[in-house]
């Protein structure tokens, strides 16, 4: 039972069935329901009726895919926390102009691209990749697996990816380390999909090369 | 739509089966320790934030459905108090957050209950405290203190981990916090808030 139990009998108008008309949502790891789905339409509806504190349930179940998502494309934990914050405020702020035919989580995803577009291009933030060895400590730390070996290969791959410019890093997190649809990339970076394939296509390139350089290749 | 892709089955594709798109997957599946006041922090500043930044006007041209009875009902008054002139100052927008927890050993979890309507602030009470699961429901009470008058009353309680149930006492009435996070029936026909401690 989520964490707004008893309010969903409040007579609050909830999203139509355009809302829920599409599948489930981008983590592969964490399908949203379409009770998820019904309940993130609620509390969308439930903050801009006044009820502020309704946004936690969308921090909750999207800081981890943004934040994720973040850390990835910034390369240390420092930055993506701030810009996870961030983009929850932005998203916060705009939530009137949300189109429910969307997924939120796409959504949200865009908001934390651009937000990382900013930070990308404020001075001093040049798209220099964070150095191996806070990524090597990343990964080490994020990895699920005790395994050591594993935590490296993992550092060595965020080493690569945050070696790649913006563009074809962006890519990359979002087709392969994100595992997001063509679909919902298009709705979040919109490109036509034949730019979007040719961009991944060359981003693995890319990442081949970095990883090769680095005698990081099996 | 290629859920083929996103679900990690083969596509079919030599490019999509490489080792390398197989250890970008594992590691678009490792854990990613999300900071554990990082809700916190996302929620003060959206607080702090106030409402959705949609003008007053787009509110009421741009979805025109979503204004509430609580709200229509608010404009009103204000209406009235206008064209009444009274003497009393606006009430402040306050946010009615709820919480906020400080990192590291039991979270520091701020209560807070905002009465600042002109109604509410004419009827300033005079005790104000909070009862619930963590104080055996108020024998061991938490007077929530209001020092500038402005109708803000605050408490700090520490607190662990874990869900919590919750009610305001205002002068011996109990007060369900308006801006709770969640709600239980308390099986006597009134509801307590749910405050969930990560």
């Amino acid at each position: 039972m989520g964490p707004l139990e008893g309010r969903w009998w409040q007579p609050v108008k909830v999203a139509g069935p355009a809302a829920f008309a599409q599948s489930p949502p981008v983590r592969a790891e964490g399908r949203a329901t379409v009770n998820d789905r019904v309940e993130e339409s609620v509390a969308i509806e439930l903050v801009l009726a006044g009820e502020t504190a309704a946004f936690r349930r969308l921090v909750r179940a999207h800081q981890s895919g943004v934040y994720g998502l973040l850390s990835r494309l910034c390369g240390n934990s420092t930055d993506a926390e701030e810009l996870t914050q961030e983009a929850f405020l932005k998203a916060f702020r705009a939530l009137h102009r949300y189109d429910p035919t969307y997924r939120f989580s796409t959504w949200i995803y865009r908001i934390a691209l651009n937000t990382f577009h900013d930070h990308a291009k404020s001075a001093r933030r040049r798209e220099v990749p964070t150095d191996s060895s806070v990524l090597a400590g990343w990964a080490a730390t994020h990895c699920p697996e005790s395994d050591v070996a594993r935590a490296q290969r993992n550092a060595l791959l965020s080493s690569a990816i945050a070696a790649l410019p913006s563009k074809y890093r962006e890519i990359l997190v979002l087709k392969d380390v994100e595992g997001l649809s063509y679909e919902e990339i298009g709705q979040i970076i919109r490109l036509p999909l034949t730019t979007l394939k040719i961009r991944v296509v060359r981003a693995r390139a890319m990442l081949r090369s970095q990883l090769e350089k680095g005698g990081g290749l099996e | 739509m290629t859920d083929d892709v996103r679900s990690g089955a083969p596509s079919g594709t030599a490019e999509d089966e490489s080792e390398l798109v197989r250890e970008l997957r594992v590691l678009g599946r490792s854990a990613v320790d999300v900071p554990t006041d990082l809700e916190r922090r996302i929620m003060a500043r959206v607080l702090e934030a106030g409402s959705p930044r949609r003008s007053f006007l787009g509110a009421l041209l741009g979805r025109p459905w979503q204004l509430s009875l609580a709200t229509a009902v608010g404009l009103v008054l204000v209406g009235l108090g206008f064209l009444v002139g009274r003497s009393t100052a606006p009430a402040p927008v306050v946010e009615r957050s709820t919480v906020a927890a400080e990192a590291g050993g039991p979270r520091q979890v701020r209560f807070v209950l905002a009465r600042t309507s002109p109604a509410e602030r004419e009827t300033r009470p005079q005790h104000v405290q909070i009862a619930g699961d963590f104080n055996d429901w108020g024998a061991r009470p938490a007077l929530l203190r209001d020092e500038d008058g402005d109708g803000i009353w605050t408490a700090s309680v520490p607190l662990s981990p874990g869900t919590y149930r919750y009610m305001f006492v205002v002068d011996g009435e109990w007060v369900t916090d308006p801006a709770a996070e969640a709600y239980r029936d308390d099986g006597f026909g009134n509801r307590n808030a749910v405050l969930r401690v990560n």
